[in-house]
């Protein structure tokens, strides 16, 4: 038996507009945009002192999707996440994309692997990492003879 | 309804994580990544959106347009993700729902009652 649907066809329930959309649409040709990606993840890396802080933004991804591996040099991160159709639904603009990224980054000074703190917060990775003793900027006295 | 167009967003003062306001305007207005899936029952549009908390996101639906704004903390993100898109398939704007998960805002759009799609079947005969 053969399911036939009504009313009007399923095409461009969506038209998205701005500025910029508009031109690349222009440049490409194109009115269908599926399967166009969006870069993966952006490691941010900040020097604080005494300590380094990374963000990466992992929009989607749970706990579970990630692996954070400190070192006393570097550090490692490991994220992934899907991106599903919801149910009994078809794709008919994608910019998100599924990732399974490794970040790995050296570290200048050396960090108290023992002492990084890791959370996850609206889909954004926040790493702590505080700077071995050693590392730390010291002030040192001048002395005037 | 408020018919603030996208183009003077950037001109309110941004929140602090706090929730204060801050003498500073974000620097910048961005888009962010969509995607926009149909269903016979409803539109759906999942966009992400890192760094951004439930209380800092601004839906507004206006005839057919449908306005994403999300303001994170000025001082984590100086900037203002803002977004319109036209829907040219009736909804149910009273049925429409958004959830924010992971950073990841799901906004689903049920077709009006009167234009679902439903299947048909043919009988031979």
């Amino acid at each position: 038996m053969l399911a036939i649907r009504t009313g009007r066809t399923l095409r461009h329930p969506f038209t998205v507009f701005d500025e910029l959309r508009r031109e690349l649409d222009q440049a490409f040709g194109e009115l269908d945009r599926l399967g166009r990606n969006h870069g993966a993840p952006r490691l941010v890396v900040k020097d604080e002192g005494d300590a380094y802080q990374l963000t990466l933004d992992v929009p989607g991804v749970r706990a579970e999707d990630l692996d954070v591996q400190a070192e006393a040099r570097s550090v490692r991160i490991q994220a992934k996440r899907a991106v599903n159709a919801p149910e009994g639904a078809a794709a008919r603009w994608q910019e998100r994309s599924a990732f399974d990224v490794v970040r790995q980054v050296a570290l200048r000074d050396e960090v108290d692997a023992a002492q990084a703190n890791a959370q996850l917060e609206h889909g954004v990775l926040t790493l702590r990492l505080p700077k071995a003793e050693s590392a730390r900027p010291r002030r040192i006295e001048v002395r005037a003879n | 309804m408020n018919t603030q167009t996208i183009q003077s967003v950037s001109q309110e003062p941004a929140r602090r994580q706090d929730g204060t306001e801050s003498t500073e305007t974000p620097t910048r207005v961005v888009d962010f990544p969509v995607d926009l899936y149909e269903s016979e029952q409803a539109l759906t549009l999942v966009a992400d959106l890192p760094g951004v908390a439930q209380e800092q996101v601004e839906l507004e639906l206006e005839a057919d347009e449908l306005r994403i704004v999300a303001r994170p903390p000025v001082e984590r993100r100086p900037v203002v993700y803002a977004r319109r898109f036209r829907i040219t398939a009736p909804i149910d704007p009273a049925g429409v729902s958004a959830a924010l998960e992971h950073g990841v805002l799901v906004v689903t759009l049920p077709r009006s009652e009167r234009h679902r799609l439903r299947k048909v079947e043919v009988k031979v005969g």
